[in-house]
């Protein structure tokens, strides 16, 4: 019985432990030699130019208007489509480039003053928008204008209040010639220009101006016109979203003539289509489907992400006000047997509130190992000694969210352990990030959500008092002084080392303070099919497909 | 109305038709059904499987051998046979034969409940209107229409949502929104059956418009309710699972059949089949004894195939 019992977990399941992420990391770099091999022998390692990809996703996207979408699905779909002045170098795998770096989009190069309060943008020349509109200054004055002044003819509040993260210091922006943008900011702000290339909540795309005169501010969104690699075919709500080559591109030409995303939010689904051979690569398997994928010769592909999956707590629940229990929440979640059992390896144990990718990321902040009778302690001193009730809501599916459920029910066994019983509210994706956008609701102890960027600013926008829900992205209303001064301080110092020293300090206030608890990180895991080649999964959130060719 | 006349014998009229009619009936007709039905063997295996079903049930926590709520992930999705555990291991490494005996204390309310509510409802909707027709009776009808232009599920949810998650709620919500079919089902029976002769026989032998629903009708019009309500306790497992995921029904972490279905399907085909088909057959089972008992209680019904 014993031994039948052992090779079966040998067979059926990865390695854990140390030795086991050894072993797993070996056969993923085995497998991607493999992978290359054969590429070599079959296609002559050309890149060829011609074909479809499509590709699996795991929702369908918001509107195709860049400056209004949210979300990390979409911006995936309107990256392809639209550029802003400046982008990140999404050509480096995280392991060749941590962090993406920052480099020229739309705007060939900038200046910034020694005062970190004008930003000047010299603009790439021989750029058209898909319907042959030529880009210059005034597109980028027009642009800016619809997502910051109301006076403006083509202003769109929803713009607005997607892209205020980025544009809530800018003073004014002038075309000083044809080839020239002139920004000015109220303060310094120092991660202004990453801000620039972030699309997670809303992004500044620049749009045809003609375009938009043509549709409108509501229509623009199915009429999509940029100047990037690929341009709009159309869409099929719910079932498909087709690009084509940009043939008249100033750079690099994609070599696919077509892509299309197809949302399959269910991940049964997913990995069922891409083994039929119906999309050539996915996002986010099913952790449980991964070594079998990785068995059938499909590739997986990771990255380390900006990416984590936390919870909010409910600052005005008289519970969850004290610090001594959000404390002992932290310390009472497995995170690593969380990432190496319930998810199969496919995240990292987030133990800050800072995730990777960003210039003030620390490894090995394990502010709150799993220590669950530390976590008993705390709720004795803090008077729960026979524990509470709570609710935690969640979402069951949506981008980024993983698993959100079987994660969620995780958490609930762990919790029951120190004699907390949780409650789970779950709702569907849609609903429940309004839902979420509105803060917690009294009685929810705990919320749920996935996000980061490559900025450390990013903890300022979840965290700031001033931007509590409604109002902002702080869904459990925390409110710290200190660390809203110390944040400011990070954000308006105009040397980086300084400001990432800040950010740093911040994000240990925020973790020892414990306004959030940070659960995984996640790895980004795509699956590839074998003749999809060049895709390179970066640090971020999203990815070019200008590299991706078909063998 | 007067009714006097039809026996002579009665001090007061209404209880005597009553009498009469029914002092030698009411006590053999279940005696007769329940002959009937016994000769049918597939239903009374139904009713021992489901009774079996409810005892375990009900004792739940004293044969399951583990918590169903409480999970070893180091063991999660090991199959059938695993040392320890019967049936296997579920995705968070929770017992799963300890789930299904839990799980039947919420699948089978969930089953039964609903169709116990919205029967009484429908009964006395499809009856009232099927009998007294009119304007009324009409009036009822389309709003019931109206109710069929919405798919179930977007019914019960947004009942569902109206009222907030939780067991009771769903079943709530599920009875609503099954009572517009129920109350067609009796509807039309009784529709059918008022033009009937033995009706118009009891009206002109002078029985109140009461007798003849309570005499006439209702046994008549009961049987294809009853067919109709046990073929819907096997959907309504289904239903409240498809509820569950979609965030308004049973909550996680609790063990209802339906959820640990939907909870399995995520890994059918990574080699771990067992989480999602194991409480897929007991549904199955279950669903099927449900009809089988319908088709027992119709027949045992059917005067025709009462044999004294």
């Amino acid at each position: 019985m014993l031994p039948q019992n052992d090779s079966r977990r040998l067979r059926t399941r990865p390695p854990r432990g140390r030795l086991g992420a050894a072993l797993a990391a070996l056969a993923v770099l085995l497998s991607a030699c493999g992978g290359s091999a054969d590429a070599g022998g079959g296609a002559a390692g050309e890149p060829q130019s011609g074909g479809t990809l499509a590709i699996g996703i795991e929702s369908d996207t918001d509107v195709l208007d860049p400056h209004r979408a949210g979300g990390w699905v979409t911006y995936r779909v309107n990256r392809q489509m639209y550029e802003a002045l400046v982008d990140e170098d999404l050509t480096k795998s995280s392991e060749e480039a941590p962090i993406p770096e920052i480099v020229p989009g739309l705007a060939e190069s900038w200046d910034i003053s020694p005062d970190g309060l004008t930003y000047t943008f010299h603009l790439r020349d021989g750029v058209t928008f898909h319907d042959g509109t030529e880009f210059n200054a005034d597109a980028v004055v027009f642009n800016v204008r619809r997502m910051t002044d109301p006076g403006f003819e083509y202003y769109d509040a929803r713009s607005a209040g997607q892209t205020v993260f980025v544009w809530q210091h800018l003073a004014s922006v002038t075309a000083t010639d044809p080839m020239t943008v002139q920004m000015t900011l109220t303060q310094p702000f120092s991660p202004f220009l990453r801000l620039l290339t972030q699309g997670g909540g809303g992004s500044t795309g620049i749009i045809s101006p003609t375009a938009l005169q043509q549709y409108g501010n509501d229509e623009i969104a199915d009429h999509p016109t940029g100047t990037g690699p690929f341009r709009f075919v159309d869409r099929v709500r719910g079932q498909r979203i087709t690009l084509e080559r940009n043939d008249d591109y100033w750079g690099e030409k994609p070599y696919l003539d077509q892509v299309v995303f197809r949302p399959l939010p269910d991940p049964s689904t997913r990995v069922s289509a891409l083994r039929a051979g119906e999309v050539d690569m996915i996002s986010v398997p099913s952790p449980d489907s991964v070594a079998s994928l990785e068995e059938a010769g499909f590739t997986v592909d990771y990255s380390n992400a900006p990416h984590l999956w936390y919870l909010s707590f409910n600052m005005t629940d008289p519970i969850f006000s004290d610090v001594r229990v959000r404390q002992a929440v932290n310390y009472a979640i497995n995170r690593e047997g969380m990432a190496e059992d319930l998810l199969r390896g496919t995240v990292n144990p987030a133990y800050s509130v800072l995730p990777p990718a960003n210039s003030a990321y620390q490894e090995n902040q394990e502010t709150y190992a799993y220590d669950p009778e530390r976590a008993r302690q705390l709720l004795a001193e803090a008077g729960y000694a026979d524990g509470f009730s709570t609710t935690l809501m969640t979402s069951v599916d949506g981008s980024g969210q993983i698993v959100p459920v079987p994660m969620a029910e995780y958490i609930q066994q762990d919790l029951a352990k120190v004699g907390i019983d949780v409650q789970l509210d779950t709702t569907e994706w849609i609903s429940y990030l309004s839902k979420w956008a509105e803060g917690l609701p009294p009685g929810t102890g705990m919320g749920q959500m996935s996000w980061g960027m490559t900025t450390p600013y990013w903890i300022n926008i979840v965290t700031n008092s001033s931007l509590q829900a409604p109002n902002g992205s702080n869904v459990g209303h925390y409110s710290n002084p200190e660390l809203d001064a110390l944040m400011q301080q990070a954000a308006t110092a105009t040397d980086e080392a300084t400001a990432d020293e800040l950010w740093r300090q911040a994000a240990q206030m925020i973790d020892q303070d414990a306004a959030l608890a940070p659960i995984v990180n996640d790895k980004a895991p795509y699956v590839l099919s074998g003749d999809v080649q060049g895709f390179v999964n970066p640090s971020e959130e999203w990815w070019d497909l200008k590299t991706v060719w078909l063998s | 109305m007067s009714s006097t006349t039809l026996d002579g014998t009665a001090l007061s009229p209404v209880p005597s038709v009553d009498a009469v009619a029914s002092a030698v009936k009411r006590r053999s007709k279940p005696a007769l059904m329940w002959r009937a039905l016994r000769r049918d063997k597939a239903a009374v295996i139904s009713i021992g499987v489901l009774l079996v079903l409810a005892l375990v049930s009900v004792f739940a926590p004293l044969i399951a051998p583990y918590d169903p709520l409480e999970g070893d992930a180091t063991q999660r999705l090991e199959g059938i046979g695993t040392a320890g555990h019967l049936l296997g291991l579920d995705g968070q490494g929770r017992d799963i034969l300890s789930r299904l005996i839990h799980g039947g204390r919420y699948s089978l309310t969930v089953a039964v409940l609903p169709v116990l509510v919205a029967g009484p409802i429908a009964l006395l909707i499809g009856m009232s209107a099927g009998y007294f027709g009119g304007r009324v009776g009409d009036a009822v009808m389309r709003v019931l229409d109206v109710l069929f232009a919405f798919p179930v599920v977007l019914l019960a949810i947004a009942i569902a949502a109206v009222l907030g998650p939780g067991l009771l709620n769903v079943m709530l919500a599920i009875g609503i929104t099954m009572v517009p079919y129920m109350a067609r089902v009796v509807y039309t029976a009784t529709v059918q059956e008022s033009a009937k002769e033995y009706v118009e026989a009891a009206r002109a032998a002078g029985a109140t418009q009461g007798q003849i629903l309570r005499q006439q009708l209702l046994p008549n019009v009961l049987s294809p309710l009853v067919v109709y309500g046990t073929s819907l306790c096997g959907l309504m497992i289904v239903l409240a699972a498809g509820l569950s995921f979609l965030g308004v029904g049973v909550t996680p972490p609790a063990p209802d059949w339906g959820v640990m279905t939907s909870d399995g399907r995520s890994v059918l085909l990574e080699g771990y089949g067992h989480v999602a088909t194991i409480p897929g057959i007991v549904i199955l089972v279950a669903a099927l004894a449900f009809n089988l008992i319908g088709d027992g209680v119709r027949d045992a019904l059917d005067p025709h195939k009462q044999t004294s």
